[in-house]
């Protein structure tokens, strides 16, 4: 695991990409809670209101809703995550060192586990992010500090972890049918910004199926956070994470992960 | 003595309608530096590509070293497929760091095997600035860096000027010197000949010749004659019973013998007749003459 890892990360170590990409996810991780902060400070000197709330009096970085409104907003930039892992597995179509990682001794599985082994490794180092950041806001904003207010609903960065792994394979699995890196951006893009947005509202409101609707590959991973911002305007409070809307992502994950080593082996690397 | 390093049983495949590699059956022994040679298309590299665990065959098989699991013999073999390929951003000495964590091997000969490519000094440089003949010098480098059994080398000097071309020559003799064997796919004919002791000729995916390298000019032998007076010459030989074939171009003739008649014998016999030749060269045939009709016949 570690060495698969490892090469991974040798492979990335100098490439431009990664880390303007890493530095993208620093600077949008670190700009939106002191944009919303600044927007709160700025709506409570207007003397506005946000729904039934008082901007100031709104729980945004509070224990515990703290965990679902980052890991919320924070799903929103996992694209770039995805990025990293459509480039790294695109470029290795490229170069051609797809072909000559095996030649070298490298079997097919491993390849794709070598790959599985950095989407795991970001999932967990965004998610330990978030965790950190978490912290670092409840303590400076929250008026409650104690250990059973900081962790209650701390599962969110649980679904969050799994929103991750599931969204990344996905990238994978883009990355590896298309090979080509600027296609696979392209679309991907294009299909979670245009393409599934216009189908999921023809399932949600025109057919009238919100949970297919949730269920389409990439609505599924972010249905798993349900979204934390609706209570404030509608007191209607979810905390916990969707059972069935879980399983689904699940089931996408295994399945992404199945296709990803099964196109591998089918596939001649030439 | 007879071991067999590959054996490859019935092996085909085919993109969509092309077949490219039809039932090929193939031997390839021991410490042989072995040629594998075709025109562009007859299936080489698609054949290299399957005994390298790149492409899935359709059908048959083919055993390395004996062993079952093909994933443990790769680790014993050291290979390049059509053209260099590394990381280019990465130096050449990162690129081998790569290889030798892939193969689990570590960097120890790093330093050796860049210096017997002659790259050492332009280690930390990056690939993509190397010369094509340095991407070719890195690519063996590589392919030798775990210290193979089996080096398999395909069109390893393509590309590349006279100079470089000698250079990979000198490397591969050197390599083969050193007991390993090599299978070399190129359709530089008289690289081939230099630097292999057996080979075969694929055609459309099929095996259509295969032999060693030093009996190809085993009963055949060919004198190339030039003098003042070309017609009598011409006429002088046609009349021999020894000659098997002539050819005249310009102010030389080539005639082909059987390998029991040395050069001697006919200047003799043309002296008898008033004719004193004033260029005689004895060659063997060469690999390309043959490749050319073997290919032409088939």
């Amino acid at each position: 695991m570690f060495r698969l890892l490892k090469i991974e990360l040798f492979k990335l170590r100098k490439t431009r990409f990664f880390w303007i990409l890493i530095g993208l996810v620093i600077l949008a991780f670190s700009i939106l809670p002191i944009g919303a902060k600044l927007w709160l400070d700025y709506m409570t000197s207007e003397n506005e209101t946000i729904g039934q709330f008082m901007p100031d009096k709104l729980p945004i970085f509070d224990f515990y809703d703290i965990w679902q409104n980052l890991t919320w907003v924070y799903s929103g930039f996992s694209v770039l995550a995805a990025f990293i892992v459509l480039i790294s597995i695109t470029s290795e179509y490229s170069y051609t060192t797809i072909r000559q990682n095996i030649i070298d001794g490298f079997n097919r599985n491993e390849f794709i586990l070598s790959k599985l082994c950095l989407i795991l490794f970001l999932s967990v180092i965004f998610t330990i992010a978030v965790f950190i950041i978490g912290l670092a806001l409840g303590f400076a904003y929250s008026p409650v500090t104690d250990v059973a207010s900081i962790f209650a609903h701390a599962d969110m960065l649980l679904a969050y972890f799994i929103h991750l792994l599931t969204f990344l394979s996905f990238s994978l699995l883009i990355g590896l049918l298309l090979k080509r890196s600027g296609l696979a951006i392209a679309l991907l893009v294009f299909y979670i910004y245009f393409i599934e947005p216009i189908i999921n509202a023809i399932i949600r409101f025109e057919m009238e199926l919100p949970f297919i609707a949730s269920s389409l590959p990439y609505k599924a991973t972010q249905s798993i956070i349900p979204n934390p911002f609706r209570k404030y305007v509608l007191s209607e409070i979810r905390y916990t994470i969707p059972g069935p809307e879980m399983m689904v992502c699940l089931v996408y994950l295994g399945l992404y992960v199945f296709a990803s080593f099964y196109v591998m082996k089918k596939r001649d690397l030439s | 003595m007879n071991e067999v390093v590959l054996s490859i049983k019935g092996l085909s495949k085919n993109y969509g309608k092309v077949q490219a590699v039809k039932q090929l059956e193939l031997e390839i022994p021991k410490g042989s530096v072995f040629g594998l040679l075709g025109p562009n298309g007859s299936g080489k590299t698609t054949t290299l590509g399957m005994v390298l665990g790149v492409v899935n065959p359709v059908a048959g098989s083919f055993r390395w070293f004996n062993e079952n699991d093909d994933v443990l013999a790769r680790k014993r073999i050291g290979a390049i497929l059509e053209r260099p390929t590394f990381y280019p951003y990465m130096s050449g000495w990162d690129n081998l760091d790569l290889v030798s964590r892939l193969r689990s091997c570590g960097m120890d000969r790093a330093k050796d095997v860049l210096e017997m490519v002659g790259l050492y000094e332009r280690k930390d440089d990056k690939f993509k600035g190397y010369s094509l003949g340095m991407k070719q010098r890195l690519a063996i480098a590589s392919a030798m860096l775990a210290d193979p059994e089996v080096l398999v080398l395909d069109e390893p000097t393509n590309g590349l000027d006279p100079m470089g071309i000698a250079e990979i020559r000198d490397l591969i003799r050197n390599i083969a010197a050193g007991g390993k064997t090599i299978i070399l796919a190129s359709h530089l004919l008289d690289e081939v000949q230099k630097v292999c002791t057996d080979f075969v000729i694929l055609k459309n995916g099929k095996k259509i010749h295969s032999g060693k390298v030093n009996s190809i000019g085993a009963n055949t032998r060919l004198i190339e004659l030039g003098c003042s007076d070309m017609n009598a010459l011409q006429s002088a030989l046609n009349n021999m019973n020894q000659i098997k074939s002539l050819v005249r171009n310009n102010d030389l003739i080539q005639v082909s013998l059987d390998a029991d008649v040395t050069a001697e014998m006919l200047c003799k016999s043309l002296a008898e007749k008033g004719i004193f030749p004033g260029h005689i060269i004895t060659r063997e045939k060469n690999l390309e003459e043959l490749f050319l009709q073997i290919v032409n016949e088939n």
